[in-house]
């Protein structure tokens, strides 16, 4: 009888524990960004309050990488200290200097900020980067020779990194706020 | 202190708890069976009937003249004319408390009836869209028509039959609180300024009412909500104190399909005074890339009537936003008081507190909030 209490007891509180969830960008978007920050007053293409959307897969792309919310190649990367993450969790400062924890107005569940802090981890896949008109979009990575952070032109599909296309040197950068998809500066 | 009035009027822009309203389903039963027996709209909200001036006069504090500017503009019978304007202040729990003042709506009605055709109109402010490069959004961008609709309705006089809309409008679905951050509202289909493009076919009656929606994601403007579907919303009145209804929407955008079905139900003691109101629905979401999250989103609220001019709410709210995943649920308590000071003229103390995998040993932190609201209706 012990035992069965006992398989039981393990049983209901194994039930729903294991967090499967996709670490993905769709998932992730649809989900947990949307229905979390994409209010009217908020992070929907109706506000798109502080210039950042999150309501499509195609609107968190954009506002993380034009933004530099997450940073995915500048390693060594600690997700944690991204400024998605902390603005979900310790909270980071607005254009007026003021530190705000967002959600603004419903708090995001400890499991979801997991879930984010994990695909960032894996490399943040489908905002890594955003394709120009040649399919050329910008990446970061750290030179492994000197430790510094450069950035490079690589092919972007569905904003996952692809091949490199050309390597930024000297004062160059490439840049998706400065000539998206190829060295300039 | 500048800083402080600065910091809070930014925030306001960002801040998602404001905004119009619908108009108060509390009333439904406790005061009328239908919505459209004080609204104009089917779907309630809104411009008044005569009727609705009535209770808006009856139950307030200091009963004024209840129509469009106590009626010192007197309009032709074919034209209603309308709006509301509505701002609150207070703190907003982030979880750290956060000082708060925001307008929420300042909005006008107009409804035009010729015989059985109607053309209704709300025109007013709208949240300014973000503009790259810090620039200042001009008036225009603050302006926005709402709902704009063309209507047929099968006996102009009796605000019952069949009525037949098409234009912007929001799909009728569930309990159609005005607060749009309960649970229902904000994650079940019908969160603020989702108004969109569609048509629909509706029957009224004092014992029962249909409405059928079809609705597309706007194609004039950057939306709220990228969801095209339908949406469906029955209730039955089994007596004069109790009803029941259903609801099914199903929708599709990009990256997603959508499927929410649920129930509804009221129960008015009229020996106390009290309406009790809750909806319950089941929500599934394909999402490209093969998951389907099961969501349980709940509301149940009881409403108090307190003599002729206040009304105290108290409500639940449950949603679960993955019910294979723990810690993903949250749960809130809602209590509001309204205060209806003159036929035109309301202050209400709004409160919530919320917490994430209340009883587990994982969830996240607590948020709530606590505003004074202050409606006028014009």
């Amino acid at each position: 009888m012990q035992r069965l209490v006992l398989s039981g007891a393990l049983l209901v509180g194994a039930c729903g524990v294991a967090d499967d969830r996709p670490a993905n960008l769709e998932y992730i978007t649809n989900a947990i960004l949307a229905p979390t920050c994409a209010m009217a007053q908020c992070h929907s293409a109706f506000k798109r309050a502080e210039g950042d959307q999150f309501d499509t897969v195609e609107a968190p792309r954009l506002s993380i990488v034009g933004h530099n919310l997450v940073d995915p190649l500048a390693g060594p990367l600690d997700p944690a200290q991204t400024f998605l993450i902390q603005s979900v969790t310790v909270g980071t400062r607005n254009r007026d200097g003021d530190t705000i924890r967002m959600p603004y107005d419903a708090p995001m569940p400890d499991a979801d900020v997991q879930l984010i802090i994990k695909w960032i981890s894996e490399g943040a896949k489908g905002a890594q980067c955003i394709a120009n008109a040649d399919g050329n979009g910008c990446a970061r990575f750290l030179d492994p020779s000197t430790r510094q952070s450069k950035t490079r032109v690589v092919k972007c599909v569905d904003g996952v990194v692809g091949d490199t296309v050309q390597d930024c040197t000297g004062n160059q950068i490439c840049s998706f706020s400065v000539g998206n998809g190829k060295c300039s500066g | 202190m500048l800083r402080l009035v600065i910091f809070t009027v930014v925030t306001a822009a960002a801040v998602a708890i404001a905004h119009p309203a619908a108009a108060y389903p509390q009333y439904q039963l406790s005061r009328d069976q239908t919505c459209s027996g004080c609204h104009l709209s089917p779907a309630g909200g809104g411009l008044l009937t005569e009727n609705g001036y009535s209770v808006a006069e009856t139950m307030s504090q200091f009963g004024t003249a209840p129509e469009f500017l106590n009626g010192i503009l007197p309009a032709p019978s074919w034209l209603a004319l309308g709006g509301d304007l509505r701002a609150a202040g207070g703190f907003i729990k982030t979880p750290s408390n956060e000082p708060a003042v925001f307008p929420m709506q300042a909005e006008l009605y107009a409804h035009a009836t010729f015989e059985g055709f109607s053309l209704h109109v709300t025109g007013g402010a709208r949240p300014a869209q973000w503009i790259t490069g810090n620039g200042t959004p001009g008036v225009l961008d603050r302006l926005w028509s709402r709902e704009h609709y063309v209507m047929w309705q099968q006996d102009a006089s009796a605000h019952e039959g069949l009525f037949v809309r098409a234009g912007r409008f929001m799909p009728v679905f569930g309990l159609r609180l005005a607060e749009h951050p309960v649970y229902t509202r904000r994650y079940g289909g019908t969160p603020l300024y989702a108004d969109t493009y569609g048509a629909a076919v509706e029957y009224v009656t004092s014992a029962w009412e249909a409405h059928l929606t079809g609705f597309i994601e706007d194609p004039l403007i950057d939306p709220v909500s990228h969801d095209s579907g339908a949406a469906a919303y029955s209730e039955v009145r089994l007596n004069a104190q109790l009803q029941v209804g259903g609801e099914l929407m199903v929708t599709s955008a990009t990256d997603h399909v959508r499927i929410r079905g649920g129930a509804t139900a009221k129960l008015y003691l009229p020996s106390v005074d009290t309406l009790v109101q809750a909806e319950v629905q089941y929500a599934r979401t394909q999402i490209d890339g093969g998951r389907a999250p099961n969501q349980i989103i709940a509301y149940v609220m009881g409403s108090k009537f307190l003599g002729s001019a206040m009304l105290l709410d108290v409500g639940l709210g449950h949603y679960d936003e993955n019910v294979a995943i723990r810690g993903l649920d949250r749960d809130a308590v809602d209590v509001n008081l309204h205060w209806f000071i003159t036929s035109h003229f309301e202050l209400v103390v709004q409160n919530r507190i919320e917490g994430l995998g209340v009883g587990q040993s994982v969830g996240g932190p607590t948020g709530g909030w606590t505003l004074l609201h202050a409606h006028y209706r014009l």
